[in-house]
């Protein structure tokens, strides 16, 4: 029992993370692909401005999810970290790089600097998604333990859920930023991210389908918790809310659509999690084999309900500031006017 | 020396006295809140508008606290 | 409890790793813990004075303050990582004990980042009063996220929490393991260490703004402001010191007398300050009788225990705990020193000090501060050696068996390489740009 609440809580934390974390990295995908410096500028001003105020605390749910891996889940955690060291250093590094660089580039003073310091977030925004949906995807096809220390995450499973993980955060991006580009009544902007949103889902709901046979023939025990009973059901909760995501977007519903496109991102990991119910490591760990003693267990969950009970309405003042405009800085496009200043 | 700076240096005292010469649970708990508390006091004494406030100190006039 | 026989080849890399990660991360946790209240002590000048040069000052320290701290996050987002890539069978048998502390770690740190976007972000935009308050989160967060890993580490030095039953844990009991005998005075002792470094290094930066010939009241500010912090944070430091080496005198004798290089168990142990240790013995240093034993026991005739108390395989390297250690205490002395000076001239004189030495030794004095810290932390980690759970689990049996070690050590080195040039350039350059003082 305390098991299986834990285990839901590492679910919020994750689906946390894919939400708030995996918009922040598709930001810095769209800040990739913006195009050339004077093209790009407007799209990259807008980025900064919607990531300055909350891209820490987006974060730091990939701590908390590690930390109760390593609290709750001891074996699993060693064995994960045993098999998948590679993705994970790489998603380490690249978390570094990413952070350093856009804290720094608020002082950036000529394009030449901003510019580099833009690539090195930009880049490392694509890299560690993929490697953290790689390392997801790999623990859902059974990949864990194993001595292939780089094939555990190069099956066709975890690749395709690495791409996931980076396609759907940029499509999340897009929403949100359409919406911020709203609020600050940037109208051109508002149709540039909406444009990207709706490719974005495209290719989301490409991946998906393909994924189906995919996963079909690389991971049949996944495939059959997947198209089974509760998960199932996620899929389809998921897939719907894709669907009323889209619905959204072509209308220009953005609050709404902030929410459902965080619906369809976890009820895919819930959907993941139901799928491979008993085992925690498929083929190897149950839940209960993974699980800490009671006393570690209990205290946990009070610990995360006191934390909880502190940072969410933090949170919560946060986003509210941000999405009433009271933290918003002023709208700069980055990459041209940058060396003016 | 003003009030201030004496009450901060009281206090930050006392916090060294506890610490070093008792062993005792309670001493160390209190000699630590002394000792922060006398930190704390002392920023204020020593950090005044009036210290910081010498526009052109040349003149290097010693400040009556 | 699983012993593991076979010696991982990289260990030595991998201690290393971890070695610079925390030699990187814990820096910057300084400004987490100590500059948030330097930052609200302008602020609150400013909002007493009406002065707008205090909260040009203020905007500027929260502007550097959120760079750092953002650095800070990710180099301790590696740090989490590297605990479970470096050390798994470590977090495998022990995770459960003390892993509650990390959750509350990052609870707190997570507050930190949110009430630091708020702080940052929401000048002129909340009003003063609420602007100030948004701040003393990030004050408290910085205590209570340290505290939480201080926990981890006082416990690994002296684990409590739990049993052992047949090598098996049983009643494990989380909260009993953060709140260990060594946390009170690893906290403290860090917390204080956290003014010292931010303290002198801001106090640097503005006292060469001194030398350079700005002696405005924004740069007497800067300058002031964090002195009048580390003016008595110095000599408190040194009590605590003296707190902390006898708690280690009670729970880790071995580490002490590494700190000494006391080979026999001794009665009445003397202290010696310098000199070289080679080979089991000090070369030039200077023996003052009996105060080791006084400083650990309180007590000039108390027995201390030597290294040979037991086997060589349970003991630290004692030249680097030992050297580190007098490192450490040889720039305290020194700060401390500096610190008299300062509070010397203010309180019987009114003034800075005159002589352009002050601030030639205030501008030294930051760097030196990260190296005390940083000896200070090789003295108690590799003092702790060969253990990484004192007393049950060596690090050799907590290691990875990982082939990558070496291409991921050189790795790091790289990045840390870069991050840290980049940090110090650009700082430089923000610290060059005039302030922003509204009319």
């Amino acid at each position: 029992m305390a098991a299986d609440l834990v285990l839901a809580l590492l679910i919020v934390g994750l689906t946390a993370y894919a939400v708030l974390g995996g918009a922040d990295f598709g930001a810095g995908f769209w800040d990739l692909t913006a195009g050339g410096a004077k093209g790009g500028a407007r799209v990259r001003g807008l980025i900064k401005r919607s990531m300055s105020p909350v891209w820490e605390a987006n974060h730091v749910w990939l701590i908390f999810v590690l930390v109760i891996l390593w609290t709750c889940f001891p074996p699993a955690f060693a064995a994960i970290m045993d098999t998948l060291y590679v993705p994970l250093f790489i998603a380490a590094v690249g978390i570094i790089f990413r952070g350093g660089a856009f804290a720094l580039r608020g002082e950036a003073a000529t394009i030449g600097e901003a510019r580099a310091l833009g690539a090195i977030f930009a880049t490392s925004s694509v890299l560690v998604p993929f490697c953290l949906g790689a390392t997801v995807g790999a623990v859902a096809s059974g990949q864990v333990p194993s001595d292939d220390a780089l094939g555990a995450w190069t099956n066709a499973t975890s690749l395709l859920a690495g791409a996931m993980a980076v396609v759907t955060g940029a499509f999340l991006a897009a929403v949100f930023m359409a919406g911020d580009a709203r609020r600050a009544g940037l109208d051109d902007l508002v149709r540039a991210f909406r444009r990207r949103a709706l490719g974005a889902a495209v290719v989301a709901g490409a991946l998906a389908l393909g994924g189906i046979a995919i996963v079909n023939a690389d991971a049949p025990a996944l495939y059959d918790g997947l198209t089974s009973g509760a998960g199932f059901a996620c899929v389809i909760v998921s897939g719907l809310g894709g669907l009323a995501t889209i619905g959204l977007v072509r209308a220009g519903g953005w609050s709404s659509a902030r929410f459902t496109a965080s619906v369809a991102v976890g009820a895919v990991l819930i959907g993941m999690a139901v799928a491979q119910r008993p085992d925690f490591l498929p083929g190897e760990l149950t839940l209960e084999e993974a699980a800490a003693g009671d006393s570690t267990l209990v205290v946990t969950l009070i610990s995360a309900a006191a934390g909880l009970a502190i940072l969410l309405p933090s949170l919560a003042l946060l986003f509210r500031l941000t999405l009433t405009g009271t933290l918003d800085q002023e709208f700069h496009p980055i990459g041209d006017e940058e060396a003016k200043r | 020396m003003s009030r201030n700076v004496t009450g901060a240096l009281a206090v930050f005292g006392l916090g060294v006295a506890l610490m070093l010469i008792l062993d005792s649970t309670w001493a160390r708990i209190t000699g630590v809140a002394c000792l922060l508390a006398g930190i704390v006091l002392g920023a204020f004494a020593i950090a005044t508008p009036g210290f910081i406030g010498e526009l052109d100190d040349a003149s290097e006039r010693p400040h009556a606290e | 409890m699983v012993m593991r026989m076979d010696i991982q080849p990289y260990l030595l890399e991998a201690r290393q790793m971890q070695a610079l990660s925390l030699g990187v991360h814990i820096p910057l946790v300084c400004f987490g813990i100590a500059f948030p209240a330097m930052v609200l002590f302008a602020e609150g000048l400013w909002l007493r004075t009406g002065d707008p040069t205090y909260k040009a000052l203020a905007r500027r320290w929260s502007k550097v303050m959120m760079i750092l701290f953002a650095v800070g996050v990710v180099t301790g987002t590696i740090l989490s990582f590297e605990l479970g890539l470096l050390w798994p069978r470590f977090m495998e048998e022990w995770g459960e004990v003390f892993g509650v502390a990390f959750a509350l770690e990052g609870f707190s740190f997570f507050i930190e980042a949110i009430f630091i976007a708020i702080y940052v972000y929401g000048w002129d935009r909340l009003s003063p009063r609420a602007h100030m308050l948004s701040g003393i989160p990030i004050v408290i967060a910085g205590i209570t996220g340290s505290a939480f890993v201080i926990g981890v580490n006082g416990w690994m030095n002296n684990p409590e929490g739990f049993d052992l039953v047949d090598g098996e844990l049983a009643n494990v009991r989380p909260m009993a393991a953060l709140f260990n005998s060594n946390v009170w005075h690893e906290l403290v002792h860090m917390y204080l260490a956290g003014f010292l470094v931010c303290g002198f290094l801001v106090a640097g930066v503005y006292a060469m703004a001194r030398m350079g010939g700005r002696r405005d009241r924004y740069h007497r500010a800067g300058l002031i402001i964090p002195l009048a912090f580390v003016a008595l944070a110095a000599p408190a430091q040194v009590v605590v010191g003296d707190w902390a080496a006898r708690t280690v005198a009670e729970n880790q004798p071995t580490k002490l007398a590494a700190f000494e290089g006391l080979e026999e168990t001794t009665a009445g142990a003397g202290l010696t300050v310098g000199g070289i240790y080679l080979g089991g013995k000090t070369y030039g240093g200077v023996e003052i009788p009996k105060l080791l034993s006084f400083l650990a026991f309180h007590d000039p005739d108390a027995r201390v225990e030597g290294l040979t108390a037991v086997p060589e395989s349970d003991r630290p390297p004692v030249a680097v705990v030992r050297n580190s250690f007098q490192v450490m205490v040889g720039i305290g002395t020194f700060l401390v020193a500096l610190a008299a000076w300062f509070l010397v001239a203010r309180l019987r004189h009114g003034r800075l000090p005159a002589s352009a030495w002050f601030l030639r030794a205030v501008v030294a004095a930051g760097p030196l501060a990260i190296v005390a810290l940083i000896a200070g932390w090789i003295t108690t980690e590799v003092g702790r050696q060969p253990w990484i759970v004192y007393g049950l689990m060596r690090t050799e049996e907590a290691v990875t068996g990982a082939d990558g070690i070496p291409v991921g050590f050189a790795t790091l080195i790289v990045v840390y390489l870069a991050l840290g040039a980049t940090v110090l350039y650009l700082l430089r350059r923000l610290a060059r740009t005039p302030p922003e003082v509204e009319d």
